[in-house]
C-alpha cells in the first residue's frame, strides 16, 4: 500500500512494439481475408481493418522515439494465473464431451484447491467440498429444471 | 449466520435433489411410440425470441400440451440465420424428444452458397405447418395506390424505388429477385437485420416499399397498405388486396416454417411427431389465431415432405441461379 | 380520471403479488451473469398464457425491470455485468466495492434504478406517441452517425492511452463482423468453422472481457477479493439518499438520455449506459475521479438503464416495434395473447395499457425495498466466502451463463479465449471497455453506413443522404462537440489558472 500506483510503471517500449506487431499482422489478415467478400460486405470490415493498421503503425513509431510507460500489472503468483488459465479452458473445450456436470464439478474442485492458499484440514476439505456442492447442484437445478437449458450431456456418455 | 445460510441451502439441496431424481429417470424409462410422449420436449428455434418462428410456435405450444399432456418447452439458439442450430442439430438425441424448427427458403439456399455447416438433406423435416405469403408493402400515404403504379415509377427511373426487407438471400430478397425479373423492373433493395428493422425504415419513410409478410401488414394494420400478396387466394383478413397471380405475375410463396428431428430419430416416432402437429394444425382455434396474425396454414406430413422439398427446391434453384448464388 | 382509476387496477392483491414475485425474480436473474433480461422475460412466457393480458403484462414488466437492475450487483461485486445494460456500471461500481464501498454502490444502484424506472415510465405515460414519432425519423444514416457519435466515447473510456483505446475498438469492430454478414450474406471471417457462423456473440464477450480477468488475477494473491466493510455499518441508506440529492442533476440527465435511446429501436441500453456515463463525467466537476469508483458514475448507468425499461416500451406499444430485445419478447408474448399494438392500445385497449403502466409504476417502487434487501445479502456473502470456493462459484456462473445465452457450449471457449486475451491485452494498456463498444457499435454502424450508401445512390445523390438531413446534422454537431470539448479543456487546463482543489 506504500507505493502510490501512479508512480509503478514500467518502461513499456518493448512490450508496445509487440502490442503494435500483433496488431498489424491481425489488421493485415483481416485485409487478405477480405478478398472474396462482396463489395457490400467487405466494405466496412476493410476500412476498420486500414484504420487498425495505422494506428498500430502510429503506436510502434511511438515506442521507438518516445518513452511510453505503463502500469505495473498487479501482483502474483504467475503459476496460479497459468493454471486457472489452464483449467478454464480445458472446461470449456470438455463441456461437449465429458457433459457439463462432469465436466464442471471436476473444474470447480480444481479451481478450488488451486484458488486455496492456506493448510487444508479434513474438516475445512469437508466444508468446502459440500459448500462447492451445493452451489453447483443449486444453480444446476436452476437452469437445468427451472429454466429448462438443455445442458449438454456430453457426447463421450452417448454409447454406454 | 453462515450457519443460517447453510441450513437454507441444505434443505433447498434436498427438495432439488428429489426433482432432479425425478427428471433424470424419466428419460430412461422411454419406451416405443405407442406411449410417445411420455415426457417433455425441448423444442429449438434457431433464432432469437420475438421473431415470427418464435411467435408461431409459442401459438402450438398449448394445443400441445392439450393433446398430449406434455410441454412443448421453447428455445432459442440463435446464429448465422438458423445455420447454427442446423449445423448442430444431427448431433442431438434422436429419440423424438428433442425437435428443432426449420425453415424455407433458408435451409435450402444457405447451403448453395458457402458451407454453413449444414447440408439440406440432412435435415429431417417432419411436419411444415405454415407459411407467411410475401407481400410488397407501402404506406397508407404513398402515392402508389396500385402494383401497376409502383411499377411504373420503377420503369421510369430503374433503380430508385428503395425496398427495404430482411437481410440479403433471404425470402425477401428472393421475392423482390422475383418481382423484378417477373415485371422486368430495377430497384434498390436494402437489406435490414430482420422483418422488424425493414419495417420500421418503411413507418419511417426511409423507404418507398417493404418487402414483408401479410404477417406484417397484419402488425402495422393502420399505417400500411398492401399491393399485392404472393398467395394462391386472397388473404381472409385481406380480403381487398389482390393476389400477385391476379394481376398477372405468377408469384406464390414466402416463409415456410416446419421442423425437424435429428437423423438416427427412429422412424414411428417420426411419424407420431408428425401426426400430432398436423392434429394442432386441424384445430380450429388454432387455426383461427394463426389467420388473425396474418399466417396461412399449410398441411405437409412426413410421408409428403421429400415431395414438398423436391417441389421447393427446384424453385429456389431457378431464383438462386438468377441471383449468382450458384453457377 | 379513467387513467387513476385504470392504473389504480395494478393494485389489486394478486396484481400487486405478480409485481413482487416478478421483481425478486427479475433481479436474481439479472444479477447471474449471462441470464439478460431477455431470458428471463422468455421463460417467464409460457407461464403468463394462462392469464389475463393486464396480469401476464405487469409480471413480464416486472421482471424485465428487476432484471435490468438486478444486473448491476455482478457489475459491481465481481465486475462482470449482468446484463450489457451494466457495463458502464462496472467501471465505477467495482471499484467502490474493491475499496469496501460496495454496500453504498447497491444502495446507489438501488436508488438510481428507482428514479430511472420511474422517468422512463412517466414518459410511456405521457409522451409516447409523440417520441414514438420522432423514433420513425432515425433512418440509417441517423443510425451510422450515432454509432460514430458512440465510437466517440472511446477517449473517454480508455484509462490512459487514447492510441491504445483506438486499437481496442478497432478490434472490437473486426470480431463484429465476424459470422455471417446482414448485407450481403457473405461468411467473414469463420475459416470453415460452423461455430463460427453465429459470430461472437456479445454478452458473452463481456463475461469472458470483464470477469475472466478478474479471476486470473484473483488466484494470484491470497488478499481478499473485496475489501470487508466496517462492523455493524448499516446498507449506508442516508449517506446514499445524500449522494443521491447532490447527483440530481446527473441523474435527471441520465434518465432523459436513457428514455431518448431506448425510443430507438436497436440501439439498446447498453448504449443507454455508456453515453450517460460519459455525459456525466464530462460534466462533472471531479471528473478525474471517474473510473476510481465515483458515486456519479454508478447512478448516472444505473439511471439511464433502467430508465429504457419504460422508453423501450414507446416504440413497442405504439408502433408495434420493439425498442430493446426483451421488448420482442413481451411484443410477442401480447401477439399470442390476440393482443394488437398499435394506436389501439391507446384507445380500445387503454384499460389494459394503463393497468400495465401503473404496474411498472409500482414495480419500480417495489425494487427499492426488495432490492435493499437482496443487495445487502448479495454484498455480504460476496465478502464473506472464502476465496478457494468464490473462485470456483464465479468461474462456475461465467460457464453456465455463457452457455445459456444460445445454448452453445462453443460460444463458452469464445469467452474463455476472449478473457485470456483481453487480460494479456490489458496488462499491455488495451482495455476492454473499447474491444466492448466496438462490439456493440460495429453493426450499428455498419448497417447503417451500407444501408445509408445504397439509399443515397437510389436517390442520386450519397453526400446528400449522409450529410442533407437535419436529424444527421444534428448528431454530426454532437460528434464534434464531443471530440473537440476534450481538446478544448485540456488546452485550457494548460493555461496556468488551475481549478482550485478537488481532493
Amino acid at each position: 500500500m506504500a507505493t502510490d500506483p501512479q508512480t509503478a510503471t514500467l518502461d513499456a517500449r518493448r512490450s508496445d512494439r509487440l502490442l503494435a506487431l500483433v496488431m498489424i499482422v491481425i489488421a493485415t489478415g483481416a485485409i487478405v481475408f477480405s478478398r472474396d467478400m462482396s463489395i457490400m460486405a467487405s466494405v466496412f470490415p476493410r476500412t476498420i481493418a486500414v484504420l487498425l493498421l495505422v494506428f498500430s503503425v502510429a503506436l510502434l513509431i511511438k515506442s521507438v522515439v518516445a518513452h511510453p510507460r505503463r502500469a505495473r500489472p498487479e501482483a502474483g503468483s504467475v503459476a496460479r494465473r497459468l493454471g486457472l488459465i489452464a483449467v478454464m479452458l480445458i472446461w470449456s473445450l470438455s463441456l461437449k464431451w465429458l457433459g457439463f456436470l462432469v465436466a464442471s464439478v471436476a473444474s470447480a474442485a480444481l479451481l478450488a484447491a488451486h484458488a486455496h492458499y492456506h493448510a487444508w484440514t479434513a474438516r475445512r476439505l469437508g466444508g468446502y467440498a459440500v459448500a462447492l456442492g451445493l452451489i453447483i447442484g443449486g444453480f444446476y437445478i436452476l437452469f437445468a429444471i427451472v429454466l429448462n437449458v438443455p445442458l449438454p450431456a456430453g457426447l463421450l456418455w452417448r454409447h454406454f | 449466520m453462515r450457519q443460517i445460510r447453510f441450513k437454507t441451502l441444505k434443505a433447498a439441496a434436498l427438495v432439488g435433489g428429489l426433482l432432479s431424481a425425478a427428471t433424470l429417470a424419466g428419460p430412461a424409462a422411454a419406451a416405443g411410440a405407442e406411449d410417445f410422449p411420455d415426457h417433455n420436449i425441448q423444442y429449438i428455434i434457431p433464432f432469437g425470441p420475438g421473431g415470427e418462428s418464435d411467435i408461431s410456435a409459442r401459438l402450438q405450444q398449448k394445443y400441445f400440451q392439450d393433446l398430449t399432456g406434455q410441454q412443448l418447452i421453447i428455445q432459442y439458439m440463435a446464429g448465422g440465420g438458423g445455420a447454427v442450430g442446423w449445423s448442430q442439430l444431427n448431433e442431438m438425441d434422436g429419440d423424438g424428444y428433442t425437435i428443432m424448427g426449420t425453415n424455407l427458403p433458408h435451409i435450402i439456399l444457405k447451403p448453395m452458397g458457402k458451407d454453413p455447416g449444414f447440408k439440406t438433406a440432412d435435415l429431417k423435416n417432419f411436419y411444415y405447418f405454415h407459411y407467411s405469403p410475401d407481400a410488397l408493402i407501402v404506406r397508407n400515404d404513398s402515392p402508389y395506390k396500385t402494383l401497376d403504379d409502383l411499377i411504373a415509377a420503377a420503369k421510369e427511373k430503374p433503380g430508385s424505388i428503395t425496398v427495404s426487407g430482411s437481410g440479403t438471400q433471404s425470402a425477401n430478397d428472393i421475392a423482390n429477385r422475383r418481382f423484378e425479373s417477373l415485371a422486368d423492373v430495377k430497384t434498390t433493395y436494402i437489406p435490414f437485420k430482420g422483418t422488424g428493422a425493414a419495417v420500421t425504415a418503411l413507418l419511417g419513410g426511409q423507404v418507398q416499399a417493404e418487402w414483408g409478410y401479410t404477417t406484417t401488414a397484419a402488425n402495422h394494420k393502420d399505417k400500411v397498405r398492401m399491393l399485392a400478396v404472393s398467395a394462391d387466394n386472397r388473404h381472409p383478413l385481406f380480403p381487398d388486396v389482390p393476389t400477385f397471380k391476379e394481376l398477372g405475375y405468377d408469384m406464390t410463396g414466402g416463409a415456410y416454417r416446419g421442423m425437424a428431428v435429428p437423423k438416427d430419430t427412429p422412424d414411428d416416432v417420426t411419424q407420431k411427431l408428425s401426426g400430432i402437429f398436423q392434429q394442432i394444425n386441424q384445430n380450429p382455434e388454432f387455426r383461427q389465431k394463426m389467420q388473425n396474425l396474418g399466417f396461412v396454414l399449410i398441411d405437409v406430413p412426413y410421408m409428403k415432405m421429400a415431395d414438398f422439398m423436391a417441389k421447393r427446391r427446384a424453385e429456389y434453384e431457378k431464383v438462386a441461379r438468377e441471383m449468382g448464388i450458384i453457377e | 380520471m379513467d387513467t387513476l382509476s385504470f392504473m389504480a387496477a395494478a393494485l389489486s392483491p394478486v396484481n400487486l403479488m405478480l409485481a413482487i414475485v416478478g421483481v425478486a425474480a427479475g433481479i436474481l436473474i439479472g444479477a447471474l451473469p449471462g441470464l439478460s433480461a431477455t431470458m428471463a422475460v422468455a421463460v417467464l412466457v409460457p407461464v403468463t398464457f394462462g392469464m389475463a393480458p393486464e396480469a401476464a403484462l405487469i409480471m413480464l414488466g416486472a421482471i424485465y425491470t428487476g432484471a435490468i437492475y438486478g444486473g448491476s450487483y455482478a457489475a459491481i461485486l465481481v465486475n462482470t455485468p449482468g446484463t450489457p445494460s451494466a457495463i458502464a456500471t462496472t467501471f465505477d461500481g467495482y471499484p467502490m466495492a474493491k475499496r469496501g464501498d460496495g454496500d453504498l454502490a447497491v444502495t446507489l444502484s438501488t436508488l438510481s434504478s428507482m428514479v430511472g424506472g420511474l422517468v422512463g415510465a412517466l414518459a410511456l405515460l405521457t409522451l409516447a406517441p409523440l417520441l414514438a414519432q420522432i423514433a420513425l425519423k432515425f433512418g440509417p444514416v441517423e443510425y451510422f452517425w450515432l454509432a460514430i457519435f458512440g465510437l466517440t466515447l472511446i477517449s473517454a473510456l480508455s484509462e490512459g492511452s487514447t492510441l491504445k483505446g483506438f486499437i481496442g475498438a478497432g478490434l472490437g469492430l473486426l470480431l463484429s463482423t465476424v459470422g455471417v454478414s446482414v448485407i450481403g450474406a457473405d461468411i467473414r471471417y469463420a475459416f470453415g468453422s460452423q461455430f463460427l457462423l453465429g459470430g461472437v456473440e456479445t454478452i458473452s464477450a463481456l463475461i469472458g472481457l470483464y470477469c475472466v480477468p478478474v479471476l486470473i488475477d484473483l488466484v494470484a494473491t491470497p488478499s481478499a477479493h473485496l475489501e470487508p466493510p466496517e462492523k455493524g455499518r448499516g446498507i449506508r441508506f442516508a449517506e446514499g439518499l445524500s449522494l443521491m440529492w447532490r447527483g440530481k442533476f446527473n441523474s435527471l440527465r441520465s434518465a432523459i438520455i436513457g428514455t431518448a435511446v431506448a425510443i430507438l429501436p436497436g440501439a439498446g441500453g447498453s448504449i443507454a449506459s455508456l453515453v450517460s456515463y460519459s455525459e456525466a463525467r464530462r460534466t462533472s466537476k471531479h471528473s478525474e475521479n471517474f473510473g476510481k469508483g465515483e458515486p456519479d458514475g454508478v447512478i448516472a448507468t444505473e439511471t439511464a438503464n433502467n430508465a429504457t425499461v419504460g422508453g423501450g416500451f414507446i416504440p413497442t406499444f405504439v408502433l408495434g416495434i420493439p425498442g430493446t430485445p426483451p421488448d420482442a419478447v413481451i411484443l410477442g408474448a401480447l401477439l399470442v395473447q390476440g393482443f394488437r399494438t398499435g394506436p389501439e392500445m391507446f384507445t380500445t385497449n387503454v384499460g389494459v395499457t394503463y393497468t400495465f403502466i401503473g404496474g411498472l409504476f409500482i414495480a419500480t417502487l417495489l425494487m427499492l425495498p426488495i432490492g435493499l434487501l437482496i443487495g445487502r445479502y448479495a454484498f455480504k456473502s460476496i465478502v464473506s466466502i472464502p476465496k478457494a470456493l468464490l473462485v470456483p462459484s464465479i468461474a462456475f456462473m461465467t460457464i453456465i451463463g455463457t452457455y445459456a445465452i444460445r445454448n452453445n457450449p462453443f460460444d463458452v471457449v469464445v469467452m474463455v479465449v476472449l478473457g485470456v486475451i483481453g487480460w494479456v491485452l490489458s496488462r499491455y494498456g488495451v482495455k476492454p471497455s473499447p474491444i466492448v463498444l466496438g462490439l456493440i457499435l460495429g453493426p450499428i454502424a455498419e448497417q447503417g453506413f451500407v444501408q445509408g450508401y445504397l439509399m443515397g445512390n437510389a436517390s442520386g445523390s450519397v453526400v446528400n443522404a449522409f450529410f442533407g438531413r437535419p436529424l444527421s446534422l444534428a448528431i454530426i454537431a454532437m460528434v464534434l462537440l464531443s471530440v473537440l470539448f476534450p481538446l478544448w479543456r485540456a488546452w485550457r487546463s494548460r493555461t496556468p489558472k488551475e481549478t482550485a482543489n478537488g481532493h
